[in-house]
């Protein structure tokens, strides 16, 4: 028996909409941060963007188990043998990984999304998401606190580090509120108490929550998505390169046992 | 002198925080300096315990008298208290997920190991000195 055994149709679709888009969400940008292993900027900041970026992937494997769980299918599977057309990321976290402003500028944008999201999960009727929630929300106030000191070091940076955070900004403002990207069968998900309120609630609380450092920082918040309706379905040259490295050692034995 | 290991602050949520929570104005005329001393060449420093004082330089001086005068300690590092940097937050430090894959303890060496050295020629180190399983974290 399944974890989704008894639930509605429609309910169970927006659920396994939801938890793939998350684990998505934590397993690319997991990935694109990953990518610093070896080249951070100082040796400190390699082993903590390297630690953050397993805690995603960590975060991935766990929302892509209970999505398992919900569909009796295997973890991994799902996670390293769709087609990268299947994969439900925003394309905030589409994006290559570029400089390091880049990176700090993503991740920034990435976990004050995520963190309303999460927030907006903690009360859920769907108990085994609450449960893991709770646990994954006291690992993300350390990324949180990293992602905000680096942020303020780089934009009282002058001239180089803040030139680079303001470009970051202005590739990613376009694509930073498609975290919060309506999902298919999200109405049913906030009629059940699911999901506390619906994406574009959420969308606008992440702005007010912006402000206070962007405004003191004086940067600009980013507007809605240039595109929303794509938001979490079309994929970027990148995304692709990046799927082949991630799929390539998977791919030589998929039936190996490690 | 203060207790060792006093935390000489109160409460969680802060994050990183600076042990200093007393206002300019009322803080005493002595304050806390923790001491760490070094018993001999190479040794690691280790925390010895505390004085109090009412500047940098005297808490030198009383250091050395508490922790060095019978020729036990080789060196003293003398830290004021209130900028000691404290992270205590459970949330950063003993987060409920499961983190054993950062540690290496999951991973079998033995046989690699073995073999590597048959490469190099090298016959293996003596009891104690290259142990096969250390379950140290990363």
């Amino acid at each position: 028996m399944t974890l989704g055994a008894g639930l509605q149709p429609e309910i169970q679709a927006g659920l396994e909409a939801l938890l793939l888009a998350m684990a998505d969400d934590e397993f690319v940008i997991g990935y694109w941060d990953s990518e610093w292993t070896g080249i951070a900027p100082l040796l400190e900041e390699d082993v903590a963007m390297s630690s953050i970026a397993q805690d995603e992937i960590g975060h991935a494997r766990a929302f892509y188990s209970l999505l398992g769980e919900l569909t009796g299918r295997d973890p991994d599977a799902i996670a390293y043998d769709r087609p990268p057309e299947a994969f439900r990321h925003c394309r905030l976290v589409d994006h290559p990984r570029t400089d390091w402003a880049f990176t700090i500028a993503r991740r920034y944008l990435y976990e004050t999304a995520d963190a309303v999201r999460l927030a907006a999960l903690a009360d859920s009727t769907f108990v085994p998401l609450a449960g893991l929630v709770a646990k994954i929300r006291r690992e993300e106030t350390y990324h949180l606190a990293h992602g905000e000191g680096w942020l303020r070091r780089l934009a009282d940076a002058r001239p180089e580090g803040r030139t680079r955070l303001l470009a970051a900004l202005r590739v990613l403002a376009p694509d930073a509120a498609t975290v919060f990207t309506p999902l298919p069968g999200e109405a049913e998900l906030v009629a059940e108490g699911i999901l506390e309120r619906p994406s574009t609630a959420l969308a606008d609380e992440w702005r007010l929550r912006l402000a206070p450092p962007f405004d003191e920082l004086r940067l600009s918040i980013p507007g809605p998505a240039a595109d929303p309706a794509t938001g979490r379905t079309a994929h970027g040259d990148g995304f692709r390169w990046l799927w082949g490295e991630f799929t390539a050692v998977r791919n030589l034995d998929p039936v190996a046992t490690w | 002198m203060g207790a060792p290991g006093d935390p000489g602050c109160t409460g969680h949520g802060g994050r990183l925080r600076r042990m200093a929570a007393m206002p300019a104005r009322r803080r005493p005329h002595l304050e806390p300096y923790e001491v760490f001393r070094q018993e001999k060449d190479g040794d690691p420093m280790r925390h010895g315990g505390s004085v109090m004082a009412p500047d940098p330089e005297l808490a030198l001086h009383y250091a050395r008298e508490l922790y060095g005068r019978r020729q036990e300690s080789t060196r003293l590092w003398i830290v004021r208290r209130a900028d000691i940097g404290v992270l205590d937050d459970p949330d950063w430090l003993q987060p409920p997920l499961d983190r054993s894959f950062k540690k290496p303890g999951g991973y079998v060496m033995r046989e690699k190991l073995g073999q590597a050295r048959a490469r190099s020629g090298q016959a293996k180190r003596a009891a104690g000195a290259g142990r096969a399983k250390d379950p140290g974290g990363a």
